[in-house]
C-alpha cells in the first residue's frame, strides 16, 4: 500500500492549476498564436470543454472502481497483463517523457535569458534536484507548497497582465475570427486539450480525497488554468501584434520585460523568473511523483520512493537527446498529442470495456 | 552519526563554494552600459555603430557634488569629464560592432540599459527590417527603449548631444516621451511600436526625426508679418533657430512604407498626424486672426478633448471612404488685436477659423501621405479591419496597396473653453 498523504480539495486545486500554468512560461503561447493570429485567445475555449469532458469521463471511470486510482482501474479493466503494458507504455511514459521535455525546455529558456554561459547539465541537474526532493516529498508536501505559493505566482501573473494596459491596442484583436474559425476551433481545440493534470488528477485522487471530489477539483483547476492562459493569450496579442507575437521564444518573458510604467516602475522580469523557477520545479517534481508512483502501483510495490532516482535519472538523459530548443519545442508539440490518449481515449476505453463486460455478465445471467 | 554529521558539513561547505557565482556572471565593474546606440551606413563595410557609454565615474562624482557633465567636445570622457564615452567602428552588423568596441573599451558592452536605438536617414532608406530583426532576436534588447531617424550621421547626433540639465544622460531619452505630449512636435516611438508597424498590413511606420543644429537663429524661416508661416512646427529637426547650450533636436517625423523610410512630415504636419491617430495631447497653436485678416495671430492652447470619431466603408468597387471627426478643445492663450473674443457671440468665429485651419492642415498631410509617400500612417486599416471576419480576407483587401485612392474627409470641431486668467479685452487707447 502506497502512502501518499492526505490534503484538502484547495491544495488539489491550486496544485493542479499552478501545474496545468507551467506551460505558459514557455514557449507554448507562440504556438496558439501561430494557430490563430489575433484570435489567439479563442483557442483555449475549444480545449476546456474537452478537457471538462476527459475529467467528467475519467470520474465515470473512477467511480467504477471507487478506493482505487486510474492505474488500477485500468489493470482491472484489460486484466493484468494488457493493463499493466497499457499503465507502463502509456501513462508512465507520458509522465516521463512530459517531465524530461519540460525539464530541457526550462532549462534552455534559463540559458536563453539569464544563466547564458551554464552548462546546459548544470541547469538541467539544478532543476530534476528540485524535482528529485519534491518527488521524494511526496504530493501532500508538493500540494501544501502550491497551496503556499498560489497567491505570490497569481499576483505576479495579473501584475504583468495589468501594468500593461498603456500598451494595449484592441485593434490588434481584428480581424476578429483571426486565421479562420476552423484553426481557431479545431486545431487550438487540439493544441490546448493534450494537459498531463487530467491524468495526474486521476493517478492522486486518492490523495485529494476520492472520487467524490474528483470532478470539483478538476472543474476548478482547469477552469483556473485556461481563464489564465486565455487572459495571457489577450495580453500578449494586445500588446505585441500577431505576426510579432507568433515569433517569440519565450513570450511571457517579452511581456514581462515590456512592462514600463514610468521611470520608476520597470524591469520586473527579476520577480518573474522566480515565479518561473518555482513552478518549473513544481511541475517537474509533479511528472516525477506522477511517473514513480503510477509505476509503483502498477507493479504492485509498497512505496514508490525508490523509484525516484532511476527515473530522475531516465528524465534528465532524455531531456538532454533532443539536439536543440527548436527541437525540443516540437517534440513538447507532439507529446501535446500523445497526453490525448490517457487523457480521453483510455477512460472512454475503460467504459467500453465495463460496458461489454456488464453486457456479457447480463446475457449470461 | 558523526558520519551524518560530517556530510552535512561537506555539504554546507560545497553549497557555500557552489553558490559563490554562476556561470558567466559579469560584475557592474566588468562592464560598460550603452545608453544610446547609432547605426550609419558605411563607407568600406555595411555600417558604422556608434555607441554613447554610460562614464560611471563622471556621473558618480557629479551626483556626489564634485561637478561633471556638461561642457565639453566630442570624443573621450576623461579629458572634457563628459558623463558619456562615444566610440565608433565600421563593421558588418550592430551585434559585431558591440564585439569590436568591447576590445577597445576593455568591458563588455551591454545593451541592457540602452534607451535609444538611433538610425541614420541614409540607412532608414534603404530598409531597416534586417537590423530590427537582428536586434530584436538580442536578448539584451528591451522593446520600450525608444528609435529615431537622424537626420545626417547618428554618429555625429551621439558624440554632439549634450543635455546641459540631466546628470543622467537616459534621462534625457525618456523625458523626450513626455515631452511629446507637452508639444506634439514629434511623435515618441519604441522599439515595439517600430517592430510591429514594420509587420502590420494596417499600418505603416513612422519614427521621430533627430538632428544636429549647425549654427544659431540664421535657420529661422520668415514669420507672418514677412510673407512667410506661423506655425511653431514648421521646420524639421536640425533647423530650429535656436541658439545655445545643446545642439540636439528633435522635430518632425519619417515616414516608412515596409522598413524603408520615404519621406519626413515637419513639427507642424507632426501635430495634424497626432490629431488623426487620436494621439495629440497638447501643445500652442497660432493662426490667423479671422477678422483683422492682415498679419496677425491667434494664439490657442489645444488638447485633443476625446478620441476622433472614424467612420469607414467599404464601396462596392472596392475603394474605401473614411470619414474622421476631430474634437478639439481650446484655451484662448494669446491675441495681438485687441478684440474681444471671450464674447460668447464672437467665440464662435475663432472656432470656425481654427477648426477651417486645422482641416486643411490634416487633409493636405493625408493627400501627402497619399501621393507623395503612398504610406497609411494614421492607423486608419485599423478602423477598416472590422470589415473583415477573417486574416485572410483583409491580406487579400490589401490595404496598404489600397490606401492611395481612398477617399479621406476630415472635419474638426473646435471649441474655446476657456480665456486664460482675463475673461474681458479692453481696446488699448490709440497712440
Amino acid at each position: 500500500m502506497i502512502r501518499e498523504g492526505k490534503f484538502g480539495p484547495a491544495e488539489a486545486i491550486v496544485l493542479l492549476a499552478l501545474s496545468s500554468l507551467s506551460r505558459n512560461f514557455l514557449s507554448y503561447p507562440r504556438l496558439l498564436v501561430e494557430i490563430a493570429g489575433p484570435a489567439a485567445w479563442m483557442t483555449p475555449f475549444g480545449g476546456l470543454v474537452l478537457v471538462l469532458v476527459g475529467i467528467y469521463l475519467i470520474s465515470l471511470v473512477l467511480k467504477k472502481n471507487p478506493g482505487h486510482t486510474i492505474i488500477e482501474t485500468t489493470e482491472q479493466a484489460f486484466g493484468p497483463f494488457i493493463g499493466t503494458a497499457v499503465n507502463v507504455l502509456i501513462v508512465v511514459s507520458a509522465f516521463e517523457m512530459l517531465g524530461a521535455l519540460f525539464l530541457r525546455e526550462f532549462s534552455e529558456s534559463m540559458l536563453t535569458t539569464t544563466l547564458r554561459f551554464a552548462p546546459i547539465s548544470v541547469i538541467d541537474f539544478s532543476f530534476l534536484a528540485m524535482g528529485l526532493l519534491g518527488a521524494y516529498l511526496g504530493i501532500e508536501a508538493l500540494a501544501r507548497t502550491a497551496r503556499l505559493i498560489y497567491l505570490y505566482v497569481l499576483a505576479g501573473l495579473f501584475i504583468t497582465f495589468f501594468s500593461l494596459i498603456p500598451f494595449w491596442n484592441f485593434y490588434n484583436l481584428l480581424p476578429l475570427f483571426g486565421k479562420g474559425l476552423a484553426r481557431d476551433f479545431l486545431l487550438g481545440t487540439y493544441a490546448t486539450a493534450g494537459i498531463s493534470e487530467v491524468i495526474l488528477a486521476a493517478v492522486i485522487v486518492q490523495a485529494m480525497g476520492g472520487v467524490t471530489y474528483f470532478t470539483r477539483i478538476g472543474y476548478s483547476s482547469m477552469l483556473i488554468s485556461f481563464g489564465i492562459l486565455i487572459m495571457l493569450l489577450a495580453t500578449l496579442v494586445l500588446t505585441y501584434n500577431w505576426p510579432v507575437s507568433e515569433e517569440f521564444t519565450l513570450p511571457f518573458l517579452r511581456l514581462s520585460r515590456t512592462i514600463y510604467l514610468g521611470r520608476f516602475f520597470q524591469r520586473p522580469e527579476a520577480i518573474f523568473i522566480l515565479i518561473w523557477t518555482i513552478i518549473g520545479a513544481l511541475k517537474i517534481s509533479l511528472m516525477l511523483y506522477g511517473a514513480a508512483v503510477s509505476l509503483a502501483r502498477s507493479l504492485k510495490l509498497p512505496d514508490y520512493r525508490p523509484l525516484i532516482w532511476p527515473l530522475g535519472l531516465a528524465m534528465f538523459i532524455i531531456g538532454l537527446l533532443p539536439l536543440d530548443m527548436p527541437t525540443t519545442v516540437n517534440l513538447d508539440n507532439i507529446m501535446r498529442r500523445v497526453i490525448l490518449i490517457p487523457n480521453y481515449l483510455l477512460p472512454l476505453l475503460i467504459l467500453a470495456v465495463y460496458w461489454l463486460k456488464g453486457r456479457r455478465g447480463r446475457a449470461g445471467s | 552519526m558523526r558520519a551524518a554529521r560530517l556530510t552535512v558539513l561537506f555539504m554546507a561547505v560545497l553549497t557555500v563554494l557552489l553558490l559563490s557565482g554562476c556561470f558567466g556572471s559579469r560584475e557592474t565593474d566588468e562592464t560598460a552600459y550603452v545608453l544610446a546606440i547609432g547605426f550609419d551606413k558605411g563607407e568600406k563595410d555595411n555600417m558604422v555603430v556608434t555607441v554613447s557609454i554610460a562614464n560611471t565615474k563622471v556621473i558618480a562624482g557629479a551626483s556626489g557634488g564634485g561637478g561633471g557633465g556638461g561642457a565639453g567636445g566630442a570624443g573621450g570622457a576623461k579629458e572634457d569629464g563628459r558623463n558619456v564615452l562615444v566610440q565608433s567602428v565600421e563593421t558588418y552588423g550592430p551585434l559585431t560592432g558591440l564585439e569590436q568596441l568591447s576590445s577597445v573599451t576593455g568591458r563588455h558592452l551591454s545593451l541592457l540599459h540602452t534607451k535609444a536605438y538611433i538610425f541614420s536617414e541614409e540607412l532608414a532608406k534603404e530598409g531597416l527590417a534586417d537590423w530590427v530583426s537582428t536586434m530584436s532576436r538580442y536578448h539584451e534588447l528591451r522593446a520600450t527603449s525608444y528609435v529615431f531617424v537622424c537626420r545626417g550621421k547618428a554618429k555625429d547626433f551621439l558624440e554632439k548631444n549634450q543635455p546641459p540639465l540631466e546628470l543622467s544622460p537616459t534621462k534625457q531619452y525618456e523625458l523626450i516621451g513626455s515631452l511629446s505630449r507637452a508639444h506634439g512636435f514629434y511623435k515618441n516611438a519604441m522599439f515595439l511600436n517600430f517592430q510591429q508597424d514594420v509587420k502590420s498590413w494596417s499600418v505603416e511606420p513612422s519614427l521621430p526625426l533627430v538632428a544636429i543644429h549647425e549654427g544659431g537663429l540664421e535657420t529661422a524661416k520668415p514669420g507672418l508679418k514677412k510673407g512667410g508661416g506661423y506655425d511653431p512646427g514648421r521646420y524639421f529637426a536640425g533647423e530650429l533657430p535656436v541658439s545655445g547650450a545643446n545642439k540636439a533636436q528633435i522635430m518632425g517625423t519619417a515616414v516608412f512604407r515596409g522598413s524603408k523610410m520615404v519621406g519626413t512630415i515637419n513639427g507642424e504636419e507632426t501635430r495634424y498626424y497626432l490629431m488623426l491617430r487620436g494621439e495629440f495631447e497638447n501643445g500652442f497653436f497660432n493662426f490667423v486672426d479671422p477678422v483683422i485678416r492682415e498679419p496677425a495671430s491667434i494664439g490657442f492652447t489645444v488638447h485633443q478633448a476625446r478620441s476622433p470619431k472614424y467612420v469607414t466603408s467599404i464601396n462596392e468597387d472596392g475603394t474605401v471612404t473614411i470619414d474622421v471627426d476631430i474634437y478639439l478643445e481650446a484655451d484662448l492663450s494669446a491675441m495681438l488685436k485687441d478684440i474681444n473674443y471671450e464674447n460668447p457671440d464672437l467665440k464662435p468665429i475663432i472656432e470656425e477659423a481654427f477648426s477651417t485651419h486645422i482641416q486643411q492642415g490634416c487633409q493636405k498631410l493625408i493627400k501627402r501621405t497619399q501621393e507623395e509617400f503612398k504610406a497609411d500612417i494614421f492607423n486608419f486599416g485599423y478602423r477598416l479591419k472590422h470589415h473583415f471576419w477573417t486574416v485572410q480576407a483583409w491580406r487579400d483587401f490589401n490595404w496598404l496597396e489600397r490606401y492611395p485612392e481612398a477617399q479621406v474627409n476630415v472635419t474638426v470641431h473646435t471649441r474655446v473653453r476657456r480665456s486664460g486668467l482675463m475673461l474681458k479685452t479692453s481696446p488699448a487707447k490709440e497712440d
